[in-house]
């Protein structure tokens, strides 16, 4: 095992979130602070902020060596904190965030990146408008759909059409899966419901796939002028989808924001952070993106200030 | 609490340096988590410790890789659940896992074990819990074993039997990743094998097997360590058979023939250990069930 003293500090905090305690792992690097700390946020499936292949831990203590601190964070219901998560939301995941980034930011440390891989930059992109302090953000393979369920939704689980009877009846035997299946129901009614009123359906073929809640989400971004780093691989479904969906409504958003919206490729696709040599090249890369996110925040203010 | 509002006594309860701490109001129990040990070499423990004197203690010991995120949650509820029934519970990564420090190429099986034991020693010195017991799920159950003192009741959830199935088990889970994927499964195992032989650490579902600990660990048995045990054990099997499958049977039978209490329970569920799934549904009765077990033989009854 290694005797040397680690660039890094680590420490668990518990965030006391309503009535729940959200656990994080708060690194922080031993010498010469560059005043950036970055939140980690995992994507679905109740994975803890240890993530896979312990990156998060890995990734954390590479950026301490780089000077930034970071927080590794497990949502309420998920690893060490308390509570319940029944599918992953954005509207019940978002107070966890909320508390995280006014902890970091009382911590000291006036620039704050969030990085979120999958649902977690979905909900990273969620809380631009409700936290003033976000100097940039790192969205690992980020979908650009919505999920089936309400608006504001965003669920992991299977489409309900897509599942066989039998297996329907064992998922209603369960108490999660009825939550689950009912919020379902309720998003397809409201889009029913909507459609029947007169409102708007997809624009075209590049709008099909894109949820109006990224397009909003982007919208803000782009209002608020956070820097903002999209990582994809190469062949990755959701980066073919990104690229539709640009020839649409997205693509009117995002116009004329190559300085403040950047797309990273990677070699393999990003999602699942499958293989070790992605998850490598996350830690390898992490460093420089948030670098360019601070030097594109700079520039900004130069202008603005010019 | 959505406009980020709020001050930060209201949203931390304590934290000291490498341990951060809070009570639970409902139950009184404080759970404690920290880095053990000194920098660069620090173990993560999570101590859960119930208000009053505890009644005694459990050590939960971990399986490897996917198997460790896929059965965090229960762990962490099985530990929750513990200390509201009066038992002092230690959860803990191995030194080079999860959340704690060290080297990952430096892990082996006698490395586990001896946190294990460290840990657990750690825990009797602050703690004093009383006589202590040992969960271990899948390869944790074969360390658990192996750390335990041979009067402890222990509790064996989906053990893994022997480290050579284990690591056949895994390369399975590869070759089935591959197919869903619509890849070439090729040869997995004569793959694997071959990159460990050859020095190198392979790569299965985004986990990197390092050499030590896969030559440490293959040769390893469930029952060889559980030789010299003779306190109670519960098996529980993780499974949709309604009956204990043959490995599971042939354990039971060669345990009680060597005059060991052994009680299976049997949980009507099938965790996907390598891929990443929500909890699985037997959960709730896996740690209602594994709580009155722990109660009952560590001299209570559960509160």
């Amino acid at each position: 095992m290694s005797t040397r003293a680690p660039a890094y500090r680590e420490e668990p905090v518990w965030l006391r979130v309503e009535d729940e305690q959200i656990f994080g792992m708060w690194t922080t690097p031993r010498s010469d602070p560059s005043g950036v700390a970055i939140v980690l946020l995992t994507g679905g499936a109740w994975v803890p902020s240890v993530n896979r292949n312990r990156l998060w831990v890995k990734l954390a203590r590479e950026l301490a060596a780089h000077g930034h601190a970071s927080i590794r964070l497990d949502y309420h219901g998920v690893g060490e904190s308390t509570g319940d998560l029944v599918g992953y939301r954005l509207v019940d995941l978002k107070p966890d965030l909320l508390a995280c980034l006014q902890w970091v930011k009382e911590q000291g440390h006036q620039e704050v990146v969030i990085l979120g891989a999958c649902f977690g930059a979905r909900l990273a992109m969620s809380v631009v408008p409700l936290f003033d302090d976000i100097s940039g953000l790192v969205l690992l393979a980020p979908p650009v759909w919505d999920s089936e369920g309400a608006s504001g939704n965003f669920e992991v689980g299977s489409k309900l059409k897509e599942l066989p009877k039998g297996d329907l009846l064992r998922r209603l035997a369960d108490k999660r899966q009825r939550v689950v299946i009912r919020r379902v129901l309720a998003g397809r009614a409201q889009a029913v419901w909507r459609r029947a009123r007169g409102g708007r359906g997809p624009d075209s073929v590049a709008d099909q796939k894109v949820g109006p809640n990224f397009l909003r989400s982007m919208a803000q971004i782009v209002e608020e002028r956070i820097p903002t780093v999209l990582v994809y691989g190469a062949e990755e479904p959701m980066y073919q989808d990104y690229v539709e969906a640009g020839r649409g409504r997205l693509g009117k958003i995002t116009q004329g924001t190559d300085r403040l919206i950047k797309i990273e490729m990677l070699g393999t696709p990003v999602h699942r952070l499958l293989p070790v040599k992605v998850q490598e090249e996350v830690v390898r890369e992490a460093p420089k993106w948030v670098r360019e996110l601070r030097d594109a925040r700079r520039a900004m203010n130069e202008e603005a200030m010019a | 609490m959505g406009n980020g509002s709020g001050t930060s006594t209201s949203l931390i309860e304590v934290t000291e340096g490498r341990r951060g701490s809070y009570r639970d109001p409902k139950t009184g129990v404080t759970v404690a988590a920290r880095l053990l040990g000194a920098p660069g070499e620090g173990m993560f423990v999570c101590t859960y410790v119930p208000s009053g004197r505890p009644r005694g203690g459990v050590v939960i010991c971990p399986s490897l890789h996917a198997e460790l995120l896929s059965n965090y949650r229960a762990e962490v509820l099985l530990a929750q659940h513990l200390a509201a029934a009066g038992v002092a519970v230690l959860r803990l990564h191995y030194r080079g896992t999860g959340q704690s420090e060290g080297d990952e190429d430096a892990v082996t099986f006698d490395s586990m074990r001896d946190d294990i034991v460290s840990a657990a020693q750690s825990f009797e010195d602050s703690v004093k819990p009383g006589p202590l017991a040992y969960v271990g799920a899948r390869f944790g159950a074969v360390l658990g074993a192996a750390a335990a003192s041979p009067r402890s009741p222990l509790v064996l959830w989906e053990p893994v039997f022997d480290g050579r199935r284990y690591w056949r088990d895994v390369s399975r889970s590869r070759m089935i990743h591959k197919m869903n994927e619509s890849e070439d499964p090729g040869s997995e195992q004569a793959d694997m094998l071959k990159t460990l032989d050859s020095g190198k650490a392979f790569d299965a579902l985004g986990y990197r097997i390092h050499p030590a600990l896969f030559e440490s660990t293959v040769p390893r048995a469930l029952q060889q360590e559980m030789l010299a045990q003779r306190g109670p054990v519960l098996l529980v099997q993780l499974s949709r058979q309604a009956d204990l499958r043959a490995p599971h049977r042939a354990f039971v039978d060669q345990m009680r023939a060597q005059g060991l209490d052994v009680d299976v329970e049997l949980v009507p569920d099938e965790p996907v250990w390598w891929l990443l799934r929500p909890p699985m549904k037997g959960m709730e009765r896996l740690i209602d069930m594994t709580t009155r077990w722990l109660v009952g033989h560590l001299g209570g009854e559960e509160a």
